[in-house]
């Protein structure tokens, strides 16, 4: 099960450098917004392993605070950040 | 005719729903019989090492036992009571022994009970009953007076109490021939009714006035509900408040007023008035989503269809939350709302991985929570449309029938 949890970790992670990449590629980005949503995506995938492996040694209670703590502030940055400085940034740049 | 006659041109519907209810009635019904209090396997199960045997020289209430320990009988005795904690009956035995003044407790156990893991967890760690230990029948046995309540737990430390003054100033006046020196606890409308009575007000005014006045009004309910009902007082209604009022867990007025004012106010204004005030203005979990909401400001629709299920999925779950609750008699193993668990950190197993899904769907889905799993709205939304199809029937269709109950 702990090796399962690694992998998925790691095609997890894969796929945000993935999605990273594919920004990088579709929009030019000031460095703080990459320092934003590089932390972000840290912070999320910290907050599903740590979830993981909480909910397996049956902690239910450290897995949901990790959730909240650590996968909540990601996403909320993320989207904050995708909100105010990188779908305007899209719009500029497609005109 | 439902969807679900057309499609066989059978009545599954109404057959899932008469079973329903029929279950639920079997689960109330075996769930009472199965709670007969039986005082002595109680007392034995606590104590296995020693005997009891009724006290035959107290016959009145409160029920006494006499301990025997290899034949001989010991100085103490046990003396029963039976009072209401947060969540539901508790059993008490009471120690006690007879001194030159009267008589003094020895030991307070707890023999039954059906409060929350969390809360009891509270009581034990504070060694709460250790304080009864060496005090005299005619104490006051008043919380915040002689006896010091636990925080977080203050309720059930009030039943407790409650319980214990009980037994003990009726044994100490009808088995001791003792004169009530000791005093009543006097109840009192503290800065906290007053509060919680305030929000009502004010969200009555919020949702009755369109002005601007009522707008900021708004906002301010929304944030006192969230510092008051849900971080301060943890007042939330969830599935097992309901379930504990057709059982009969009601706590008095003097032990825990805000539950009567919630109540009378989230009830009230379904059954007088016909709107869902809780829902939208005091609920502290719906301000909770309004704000992830708002933060994110993504809307994602859910589609009518699958907003149908979803009530589904509610009447389903909150069966099976409702049908454990009354097998067990015990309303805090039903409840499946993350409430407890948001706003004091307090909850068990499955609750734990419901808030964070709840809280994640709410940056996404505005009122997720609410419209996808929540018993409480669903139902107090029912009362609404009941009371208005009543309403209609007596007073014929007013023009103002289709007013959304729902949550967006």
């Amino acid at each position: 099960m702990e090796q399962m949890q690694w992998f998925l970790m790691g095609v997890l992670f894969t796929l945000s450098v993935f999605a990273l990449a594919w920004l990088s590629v579709k929009v030019r980005l000031q460095w703080y917004v990459w320092a934003g949503m590089i932390t972000g995506v840290l912070l999320i995938l910290f907050g599903i392993g740590w979830a993981g492996a909480s909910f397996m040694e049956g902690i239910s209670q450290s897995g949901s605070m990790g959730l909240i703590f650590f996968c909540g502030p990601g996403i909320v940055m993320i989207i904050l950040l995708w909100r105010f400085l990188i779908a305007p940034e899209f719009e500029k740049q497609a005109k | 005719m439902s969807p679900e006659e057309n499609i066989e041109g059978f009545p599954w519907g109404r057959i899932v729903e008469a079973f329903a209810w029929a279950s639920l009635v079997i689960a109330f019904v075996i769930g009472q019989i199965a709670a007969q209090t039986d005082y002595e396997s109680l007392l034995i199960k606590q104590m296995p090492d020693v005997e009891f045997e009724r006290s035959q020289v107290n016959r009145e209430l409160p029920i006494v036992y006499n301990i025997k320990k290899d034949g001989k009988q010991l100085p103490e005795v046990v003396v029963m009571s039976e009072g209401t904690g947060y969540g539901g009956p508790i059993v008490l035995g009471i120690k006690a022994k007879r001194t030159d003044e009267g008589a003094s407790l020895s030991e307070v156990i707890l023999l039954s009970h059906k409060e929350t893991p969390a809360f009891m967890d509270k009581i034990n760690n504070k060694q709460f009953f250790r304080q009864f230990a060496g005090e005299s029948v005619s104490n006051n046995f008043i919380v915040d007076d002689d006896i010091d309540a636990v925080s977080g737990a203050t309720v059930s430390s009030k039943g407790f109490t409650t319980a214990v003054r009980k037994a003990v100033h009726l044994g100490a006046a009808k088995h001791l021939n003792l004169d009530a020196t000791w005093q009543e606890p006097r109840w009192h409308f503290d800065v906290n009714e007053i509060i919680l009575v305030s929000l009502f007000v004010l969200a009555f005014y919020s949702v009755y006035r369109k002005d601007k006045l009522a707008k900021y009004t708004r906002y301010a309910v929304m944030i006192g509900s969230l510092v008051f009902v849900g971080f301060y007082a943890n007042l939330s209604i969830n599935l097992g408040n309901i379930a504990g009022i057709f059982m009969g867990y009601v706590p008095t007025p003097q032990q825990h007023p805000l539950w009567w004012i919630m109540m009378a106010g989230a009830l009230g204004s379904v059954l007088i008035l016909g709107r869902n005030i809780y829902c939208h203005q005091i609920c502290p979990f719906k301000v909770v989503q309004d704000l992830l909401q708002k933060l994110s400001g993504i809307k994602l629709r859910i589609k009518p269809e699958i907003q149908r299920k979803s009530r589904m999925l509610i009447f389903f779950l909150s069966w099976i939350a409702l049908m454990l609750i009354f097998l067990s008699t015990h309303p805090a193993l039903g409840s499946y709302e993350p409430f407890a668990m948001m706003f004091s950190l307090e909850g068990l197993g499955i609750q734990w991985y419901i808030l964070p899904a709840a809280l994640l769907g709410s940056l996404f889905v505005p009122s997720f929570w609410c419209r996808m799993f929540c018993p409480v709205g669903l139902y107090l939304n029912e009362m609404v449309r009941l009371r208005r199809s009543i309403r209609d029937r007596i007073f014929g269709k007013s023009k103002s029938t289709t007013v959304k109950v729902d949550l967006e």
